[in-house]
Order: structure tokens, then C-alpha cells, then sequence
């Protein structure tokens, strides 16, 4: 593995990645400098008594007191969805993969090159596997001068970089999964359809089972990766081992899959 | 020539395209030899099955049956030893549209190892390209210069060039003619696929003709324009009965009097359309070689160049009878 495409796949990439991190940073640093003092907080907490536990739960919401606090208030309205914008950066990695330069006929040229499909294949994911994790660092940054800037909001400095941390599993599973379908089809659009099937049902099963969790629905979430994400839950009770352990799994085996399946069929 | 120097060669090499339901044969069986040293014409109409033949000696898309060696390497078994040693421009290239030119020839050198990167500055002088613009500035000629210059910049044993000059203004193409010929001078081997026979006709040593994805004749350029067929024109002092008597020679066809001479199609040797005119006072007799272009059309079975040749000659007539 030469390492020539890893490093040409950040030079040409970085500034995108640099514009999401710094954006969903940006976003992030928002949310903890609105972080309402305790007062505002117990009222709000108060007022979604009024509603069903239900759809609380649908939004990350189970435990009324811990919502109170300011580290439950990031957990339900920032890590909640944290990973469905980075969920969109993965996806647009993932078919930058190989999908986009097939689509547009680069790869007739580029793979002329004394270079193996899967190593190309193999460089470009793990750059873009960095500049994932580069992003979701530069959204810690954006939380952590946030907490700075409005020192009465006490949160505790290492959940906080856990549960951003927590995001890369299954941001990189996404971008596997997206890989994947790039390996296995030729067609972009019907790739760019897949993996925004993949993201939108898996949110809205882990929303539903959440809100539906004495019925089928809660069994349906094992299918979705928001499922084994669970930003809200991480950040109370800490990391899921198994969870994390069953996300590289599987960003390995789409990963093994995908470079078998691209070295073997014709390009487009 | 020896199998040693062999290049380029294909055994049974087929390809069907599956969608759905749907097949197309787009290569049959296509057996083909290319020497070390020779520039190597692929000719054939669009969907001939040109570029489906590049693209299997690429390893892009694997055959359906048979198989390739290119520099006596297996095409799917050593793709990227193949690849170290070979140049590709493909017909339509594709870069990416933001990027500076002089960032993917970077980017490609750095992949190759070992490019000289004065060689290169030297090849972009030598097609007037300016390097420092984005790809999706470049003019469609321009585009073309660059892959040249990409295809060309590690010096390969194998050029494989699908539509090289296509958007070159001629003062360009002369220039590509000229890199060719160097190529060969220096033993290295191209192999070029067009459907511009004028192209082929100025660099190439041999031609391979291809139709609906078979081939149909591989032959030198100078086989096929001295040896297939000649157009002859005769003027005797007397016409009468001349025309019924030529059409019965050996080789002969297609004889018309055309005014004050007769035209013909002259296939094989000369020896009996002369013995036929053993008894006639010639007063003039024209051969003109059929163009690459006629051949081509000829291997096709579809025979306007005929028509066309005749119409040629009453243009001329009427030119001079004016």
C-alpha cells in the first residue's frame, strides 16, 4: 500500500471536512451556550410532564430528572441528532468513494494506474474514515468552547467527549454501508437512493420503537443503526461495549465485502 | 516476428453485456496479435466493440470467454504489472472538473513513480498546454492534450489509445503523429482504436477492422491499399464493345463508359485487363488506389464507395466539358 491516494483523497477533500466539522461545531457550541439555567430547566422539564411518555421517548427523552440537568438537555437536543448530520456527511463520503468517480467515468482512467481496485478502493475509505472522525473531533471542539464560554452551565468534560466520540461507529458504518452499495452497483442514483433508504428507515424505526416499546416496533430497532448509536443513552449511563463492538464488526465486514465485490465486477 | 515480442494478444476474447433480461454480444471470439514496435490501428464504426476490447486489456471488465495477454502478462492475473508499463487515453476522458491539471498529472506521476517530470513539461510545451488551469476550463482539445500528456508521461512499453485525436486541430494532430512515430522509433508498441481511417493511414503499420463485435480483417495499410482493389481508368480511340469485352476479364466489375472513357473495378493482378486491351490503341490509363476509407467500407459489404467513385468521375466530366 503506497499511501499516494489516502494523502491525494485528504488534499482534494479536507476543506469539506473542515466546513462540517466546523459547521455542526458551530451548531453544537449554539446549543450549549442556549443551555437554560436550572430554573428554566426544571420548568421545561416540568412542562413535558404534560406529555406522553411516549413521545418523549421517541425524542431520547425516558428520564424526567436527568432531562433537567444540562447534560440531559444536550443528550436529548443535541446528540439526539447528531449523528443524522453526520449520517449525511458519511453518506456523501460514501459515494465519493467510488460511486460519484465511476458515475462521471474517472475510474476508465484512474484504475489504468498501476494501482489494485481494492487498494484504491481500500485508501480512499480510510481517508475518508479520518476526515469522519476529524469532523466529529472538530464538533467536540465546538462543545468544549461552548462549555467554556458559559462556565454556569456543569457538565462534565469527559461524558462530553465519550458521546461525540460515540458517533464514529456508526458514522463510519454508514460510510461503510454506502461503500458497499458503491461496490455492488454501478448506478449512482440507485447507490445514492439505498444508502438515504438505509438512513431515513433506520432513524425513523429506532424513533418509532422508542415511542412504540411494549410492541413489535421496539424488536424492529435491532435493524436500525440509530439503535446501537443511542447518543442520549451514552451520555447517561456511558458507552455500550457490545454496541461499539457489533459497529466495527460490521464496518469491517462491509468493508471486506466491498473490496471482494468491486475487485470482481466489470466497471461502469 | 517471435511470440516473445508479442504485446498484445487475445485468445477467443468474447464479451456479452447482461442487462436484465437482455443480452448483447459485443465481442466474439476476437483473436488478435500486436507486435512489439508496430502502431496498431483498431478500426470499426461506433459499437463495433472497440473500446469493449480496450477495456478487457485494461481489466475493467472482465471477458465473458477467452482471454488476454498484454506484455506477456495475463490481463486479469497481473492487471497491475500490466498497468505499470502501459499508457490509456480512453475516448472520453473523465477528470475531476476542479482540480488543476497540474495536480492530476502530480497525483498520477506519484502513483506510476519514477515520472520525469521534465518530460512531462516538455510534452505540454510540445501540445501548447498550459497546466496550471482547472480541467473544467479546458476546451475539449485541451482535454484531449491532457490526457495525452497523461497517458504519455511514464514513457510505456504499451500506449493504448481509444480515439486519440478527436478534437485536436490538425496542427495538433500532426504533432500526435509525431509522438507516435517517436514511440515506435524508440521499439515501444501503440495500439489506437479510431474511426478516422486518415489517422490510421498516416502512423499505422497494421489495421484490424471490426464489425458488430468481430474482425474482420487485419492487414498492413499498405496490403490493404495496394492489394484489395484499384480504380482504372481507360481511353482507347475506339470505345465501341470495349465495355461488354471488359466485363468479361478476370477481376473485373463494375465497367461503365463514362463519355470518351471506360471506368473500372480491377481486382488481383493486371495481366488480363492488358491482354484484353492487346488490340486496342490506349490513348490514356489512370489507376487510383482505393482510400482506407472505401476498403473499410468494402469489408462491410455495403458498397456506396462505388457509387460515390462514380459520381466523382461525372463531377469531373462535367468540370471539364464546361
Amino acid at each position: 500500500m503506497t499511501g499516494v491516494t489516502f494523502f491525494e483523497t485528504l488534499r482534494r477533500h479536507w476543506r469539506a471536512m473542515l466546513y462540517w466539522g466546523l459547521g455542526v461545531g458551530l451548531m453544537a457550541l449554539l446549543q450549549v451556550v442556549i443551555v437554560p439555567d436550572a430554573d428554566a430547566l426544571r420548568q421545561m422539564t416540568a412542562a413535558y410532564e404534560a406529555f406522553p411518555p411516549e413521545f418523549l421517548a421517541a425524542f431520547g427523552i425516558t428520564d424526567l430528572e436527568y432531562a433537567a440537568t444540562a447534560e440531559g438537555y444536550l443528550a436529548s437536543q443535541f446528540f439526539s441528532i447528531a449523528l443524522v448530520i453526520f449520517a449525511v456527511y458519511a453518506v456523501i463520503a460514501g459515494l465519493n468513494v467510488t460511486a460519484n468517480d465511476e458515475d462521471a467515468g474517472i475510474t476508465n482512467t484512474l484504475l489504468s494506474l498501476p494501482l489494485a481496485r481494492w487498494q484504491w478502493m481500500l485508501e480512499k475509505t480510510l481517508a475518508y474514515a479520518v476526515m469522519i472522525s476529524v469532523a466529529v473531533l472538530l464538533t467536540f471542539a465546538g462543545l468544549w468552547v461552548g462549555i467554556v464560554m458559559t462556565p454556569s452551565v456543569e457538565v462534565d468534560f469527559g461524558k462530553i467527549l465519550v458521546t461525540t466520540l460515540n458517533i464514529i461507529p456508526p458514522a463510519l458504518a454508514i460510510l461503510l454501508f454506502t461503500v458497499l452499495m458503491g461496490a455492488i452497483f454501478r448506478r449512482k442514483s440507485l447507490v445514492t437512493t439505498l444508502a438515504a433508504v438505509f438512513v431515513v428507515a433506520s432513524y425513523f424505526i429506532d424513533t418509532l420503537g422508542r415511542a412504540a416499546s411494549t410492541t413489535f416496533a421496539a424488536d424492529l430497532r435491532a435493524l436500525s443503526i440509530f439503535r446501537y448509536y443511542d447518543g442520549p443513552g451514552v451520555m447517561q449511563y456511558g458507552p455500550d461495549a457490545a454496541n461499539i463492538a457489533l459497529l466495527v464488526t460490521a464496518v469491517v465486514l462491509m468493508l471486506i465485502v466491498s473490496l471482494w465485490t468491486f475487485q470482481r465486477r466489470d466497471l461502469a | 516476428m517471435t511470440v516473445s515480442e508479442l504485446v498484445i494478444q487475445t485468445n477467443n476474447l468474447t464479451k456479452v453485456y447482461k442487462t436484465g433480461r437482455k443480452q448483447k454480444l459485443a465481442l466474439e471470439n476476437l483473436n488478435l496479435s500486436v507486435y512489439r514496435g508496430e502502431i496498431f490501428g483498431y478500426l470499426g464504426p461506433n459499437g463495433a466493440g472497440k473500446t469493449t476490447t480496450i477495456r478487457m486489456l485494461l481489466d475493467l471488465i472482465r471477458p465473458t470467454s477467452g482471454s488476454a495477454k498484454v506484455l506477456g502478462m495475463d490481463t486479469q492475473a497481473s492487471a497491475v504489472d500490466i498497468h505499470k508499463q502501459i499508457g490509456f487515453l480512453p475516448g472520453e476522458l473523465a477528470l475531476w472538473n476542479n482540480e488543476r491539471a497540474i495536480n492530476i498529472i502530480r497525483y498520477f506521476g506519484r502513483v506510476r513513480g519514477k515520472v520525469d517530470m521534465a518530460y512531462v513539461r516538455q510534452l505540454a510545451d510540445r501540445l501548447q498546454f498550459d497546466t496550471s488551469m482547472r480541467v473544467r476550463d479546458y476546451s475539449t482539445g485541451n482535454k484531449r492534450k491532457l490526457g495525452l500528456i497523461l497517458a504519455l508521461m511514464n514513457r510505456p512499453q504499451l500506449l493504448i489509445l481509444d480515439e486519440p485525436t478527436s478534437g485536436l486541430d490538425p496542427l495538433m494532430q500532426q504533432v500526435f503523429n509525431e509522438l507516435m512515430l517517436e514511440v515506435k522509433r524508440e521499439g515501444r508498441t501503440v495500439f489506437l482504436s479510431s474511426h478516422l481511417l486518415s489517422e490510421v493511414q498516416a502512423i499505422c503499420d497494421r489495421v484490424a477492422i471490426l464489425r458488430t463485435g468481430q474482425l474482420k480483417a487485419v492487414e498492413t495499410v499498405e496490403d490493404l491499399t495496394h492489394v484489395d482493389f484499384r480504380w482504372v481508368s481507360i481511353r482507347t480511340r475506339n470505345l465501341q464493345g470495349l465495355v461488354s469485352r471488359l466485363g468479361s476479364v478476370p477481376g473485373v466489375t463494375e465497367v461503365a463508359q463514362k463519355n470518351s472513357h471506360i471506368e473500372l473495378r480491377l481486382n488481383g493482378d493486371f495481366d488480363p485487363l492488358m491482354r484484353a486491351l492487346n488490340d486496342q490503341y490506349v490513348v490514356d490509363l489512370r489507376v487510383k488506389e482505393p482510400t482506407l476509407e472505401e476498403i473499410f467500407l468494402t469489408f462491410y459489404d455495403n458498397n456506396p464507395a462505388v457509387k460515390r467513385h462514380h459520381a466523382e468521375v461525372e463531377h469531373v466530366e462535367k468540370e471539364q466539358v464546361s
